[in-house]
């Protein structure tokens, strides 16, 4: 019950106080209920986010996961600009879990990491705490030494007199007992954009060191030595469940400790991932008979849902009057699918469940995005009450929106009630693959209209998939009126329409079970919208690039296609092709062209430019790391990504049969950050790069086939065989 | 009971597992807590486990610990005492990490790479790399830090 212990129970002055942690010492859990707990933190608390301890150290509450996307260096950060501090004079600790508290304010005041919404949701509260520490920093040196506070700085992580030039250390400044009081601040107490000196530079990412020599532990690398590892067994096909179950040849593999039955599933636990792995593969299951599903069906019934087989389309935005378009001498009419992908994060879904409270209540360690779904996941799974749960979050192996739903948490809470012992739930990738979560297939129809000139009249943007938030967060889902975003996200173009535009959205419920993915539905709306607006331009007889900057009124969007087109010598005649692809996503911009050469009958994508705008960057490198990564996360998806189902079940033998991108395929990839020097704000960053790689791709092949693909992944063979649709001209 | 003997990050070592088809990757992670070799798919197909035997890589989830006997096994743990290998300083230099999982097998594939071929040519190091999954896209990053380790290791044999 760390959590409550910390909610208002501070007192004025210094003392100690507890906070439920992430970073306590893995490996003590020794005695069998024992976990360790709490991790106490010493020193003066400012506020929420920051105690000063004795030394001088700021102690940092971090609500946020790292995921590799840097949270835990860039939070600091903008935390140690504001205060004056020296960034390795920081220690981290995670937050508590009390939404009240630490809940992202862009993400509805959730506990949860996603959705590129991390380094956007905090930087005002951040900032906030970082000046009323200064503040309380500057009012103690300043009255310790007879000083105006309006003639100090803090700086170095020190209060600094501006007449005299002496200066106090943060340690001599918290060594007395009491000195820091937390007034309130406001705007104006805020550091002016122009006297950043830490916010913009790129110091080295936070554990670094650790991750290049091994010593940084993931989830499955903190198994405490007195768990067990349980592997559960599913049936490969989707929706089945066990009917009959022969366990004599699992429990004969030596240090197999036992079987436990679950609702959808058998579990072999045992004393070591290895036994529990041989002894998964000994099980014998009789399953429930499979469910009639396979790629084809899937894709002809998302093409009848557009139509409205299922439900009425849901209108996402409307504006203008089609009528009002006339007759228009460009008429596009195109349908687009896409299948369902895989997320194949590299470390295992993991968690660990240990009961605690005499067994009332239960503690959970595993990798993961968001302690208050974990939470909820542990309840329902031990039949308890939110506070009885504990959530001790490990850093994960890559999560791409995988693990804001970690089902394991599940898993792992059932089995360690049922056994009455720790046990840590791992479950294989080939597993994930075959029974996991899937970004949902989806189909989009697009109809928009053009005068002669290509100038857009009239854009009409149906979309069909599952939906994410319907299936795992129904009452959420109910919440916000039966919309989900993570389905229509991308639905809207930054282009100008003349006349009329109606954006809508058909829930088509299909079998594999739905999770968020990296960019979420943008990742096929933006494929199918970027598509068509390049069959309109070329049928207009304009330049792709041209049509788009004639079409987008806002300075960033004209700005990230101006520089790319730069950087990606749009328009060189070097026998090379290029493709581009515009996206406003996230409160961010980006651009990217996709330059593909002729290599014996086959196109091979030999770079991506990208040029995006993400306001302010607090930490570019780490920002152009992310973009990057997502680039890289986007041609896979593009190119090589189908999750194949046939006869109810995922078509895999093992990780080997979902291909990926690999080094040797990897183009020479530029991104450029514009429009930062600007920028007051941090947009998005996650998730942007992933979008606009598909339709750069996909127009660039168009220039080789003269058609345009209409189905992911993009096929690359250019000797005829081509583009199954072609734009209805 | 099976017991072998063979070299680990430079040190004599004797194991007794019960089942000598026990993978070297879960002989590292639980037995002998090394737990910087990762488990990614255990099937020889995302490269994270990797680790030198005898001085090349290999798939630490593929080696049955019976085949172990007398090969000299390093890990990212003994790869340099101080983390101070050259390819873990070309690392640390292009901040090539995001969530770190598959780093330590890429760094002992990139090191074996180096080893065999000090001076690889930008398509070389592609192939070389092209077994080991990042899916946290860093392989831009990775190709460059390969090669930026090519040029420091390069550096320091001609001047010591
Ligand atoms: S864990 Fe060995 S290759 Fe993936
Ligand atoms: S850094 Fe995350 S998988 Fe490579």
């Amino acid at each position: 019950m760390a959590e409550d212990l910390g909610r208002g129970s501070f007192r004025k002055s210094r003392r100690r106080f507890l906070i439920a942690s992430g970073v306590a010492t893995a490996g003590a859990g020794t005695g069998i209920w024992a976990w360790p707990e709490a991790t106490s933190v010493a020193g003066q608390r400012i506020n929420d986010f920051v105690v000063v301890a004795e030394d001088g150290t700021i102690e940092v509450l971090l609500p946020a996961q790292d995921l590799g996307q840097g949270a835990t260096t860039v939070l600091p950060m903008i935390l140690a600009e504001e205060i004056g501090a020296d960034l390795h004079r920081l220690r981290i600790h995670a937050a508590p879990r009390d939404a009240s508290r630490y809940g992202n304010p862009a993400f509805d005041g959730r506990l949860v990491t996603a959705d590129s919404k991390t380094t956007s949701g905090y930087f005002d509260l951040l900032r906030r705490a970082g000046a009323q520490t200064r503040l309380a920093l500057i009012a103690a040196a300043a009255s310790s030494r007879g000083w105006n506070p309006a003639d100090c700085r803090a700086e170095g992580h020190a209060v600094r007199h501006r007449v005299d030039q002496t200066s106090i250390d943060f340690a001599a400044i918290a060594q007395t007992a009491g000195s820091l009081r937390a007034v309130e601040v406001g705007g104006g107490d805020l550091k002016a954009r122009r006297d950043y000196v830490l916010i913009g530079s790129s110091p080295p990412p936070r554990d670094l060191r650790a991750k290049v020599t091994g010593a940084f532990a993931f989830g499955v690398d903190r198994r405490s030595p007195d768990a067990l590892v349980a592997m559960v067994v599913r049936s490969p096909h989707l929706l089945g469940l066990p009917l009959e179950v022969d366990e004599s040849a699992a429990r004969q593999v030596a240090d197999v400790e036992a079987v436990v039955r679950l609702e959808d599933g058998v579990a072999v636990v045992a004393r070591n991932t290895y036994a529990a792995r041989k002894g998964a593969s000994q099980l014998k299951v009789q399953w429930t008979p499979p469910v009639a599903f396979d790629d084809l069906a899937q894709a002809q019934a998302l093409i009848a849902a557009l139509a409205g087989a299922d439900v009425a389309p849901q209108v996402v935005a409307q504006s203008g009057d089609a009528a009002a378009a006339g007759d228009a001498a460009i008429v596009v009419d195109m349908s687009f699918t896409t299948p369902q992908v895989s997320h194949l994060a590299l470390e295992p879904l993991n968690a660990e469940a240990r009961a605690r409270a005499l067994g009332l209540g239960v503690a959970i360690r595993g990798s993961g995005q968001s302690s208050d779904l974990d939470m909820r996941y542990a309840a329902r799974a031990w039949k308890t009450a939110p506070f009885m749960i504990e959530i001790h979050t490990a850093p994960s192996g890559g999560a791409f929106g995988r693990r804001v739903l970690n089902d394991t948490v599940r898993d792992a809470a059932t089995i360690a009630k049922a056994l009455g012992k720790p046990v840590q739930v791992i479950r294989p990738l080939a597993d994930e693959l075959r029974r996991g979560q899937v970004r949902p297939a989806s189909a989009h129809r697009i109809a928009a209209r053009a005068d002669a000139t290509g100038r857009l009249l009239y854009w009409e943007h149906t979309c069909a998939s599952d939906s994410v938030l319907a299936r795992q967060l129904p009452s959420t889902f109910e919440a916000k009126g039966g919309q989900d975003n993570t389905a229509t996200d991308g639905l809207r173009h930054p282009y100008r329409v003349a006349a009329g535009e109606i954006l809508r959205w058909c829930r088509h419920e299909s079998p594999p079970e739905p999770g968020f993915l990296r960019g979420v539905s943008a990742g096929t709306t933006i494929f199918a919208s970027e598509t068509v607006v390049d069959v309109v331009a070329r049928q207009a007889g304009r330049d792709p690039l041209e049509w788009r900057l004639a079409h987008v009124e806002a300075q960033a969007g004209r700005r990230v296609l101006e520089r790319v087109a730069a950087m990606a010598h749009w328009g060189a005649v070097d026998g090379a092709r290029r493709g581009i692809a515009l996206m406003s996503f996230r409160g961010s911009w980006i651009a990217t062209v996709a330059t593909l050469v002729r290599q014996a009958g086959e196109a091979r994508v030999a770079r991506l430019d990208i040029a995006a705008d993400v306001g302010l960057a607090i930490h570019p490198r780490l920002v152009i790391g992310q973009i990057e990564g997502a680039a890289m996360f986007g041609l896979s998806l593009a190119l090589f990504e189908h999750l194949h189902f046939r006869d109810g079940a995922a078509v895999i033998d093992g990780v080997a049969s979902y291909p990926v991108l690999r080094a040797d395929r990897s183009p020479a990839i530029q991104v450029e950050l514009v429009g930062t020097e600007q920028g007051e704000r941090p947009g998005g960053a996650g998730e942007i790069g992933v979008p606009t790689v598909a339709p750069a791709i996909g127009n660039a092949l168009a220039t080789f086939a003269g058609q345009y693909q209409t189905h992911l992944p993009l096929r690359l063979g250019i000797g005829g065989e081509t583009g199954r649709a072609a734009a209805a001209s | 009971m099976f017991s072998v003997q063979f070299h680990l990050n430079g040190r004599a070592v004797a194991v007794e597992v019960a089942d000598p088809e026990l993978p070297l990757l879960f002989l590292l992670r639980e037995y002998l807590k090394l737990t910087g070799t990762k488990y990614g798919c255990g099937e020889g197909v995302c490269g994270a486990c990797t680790v030198h035997l005898d001085g090349q890589a290999a798939r630490s989830c593929q080696i049955p610990v019976r085949a172990l006997a007398g090969v000299r096994v390093t890990t990212i743990e003994g790869l340099s005492p101080a983390g101070e290998h050259p390819v873990q300083r070309a690392w640390i230099e292009g901040q090539v990490p995001q969530c770190g999982y598959c780093q330590p097998g890429q760094i002992m594939q990139a090191a074996a790479l180096l080893a065999e071929n000090p001076r690889p040519t930008t398509p070389q190091i592609a192939a070389a790399m092209a077994g080991n999954l990042c899916r946290c896209g860093t392989t831009p990053r990775i190709l460059a830090a390969v090669a930026a380790a090519a040029q420091i290791g390069s550096t320091e044999r001609h001047h010591g």
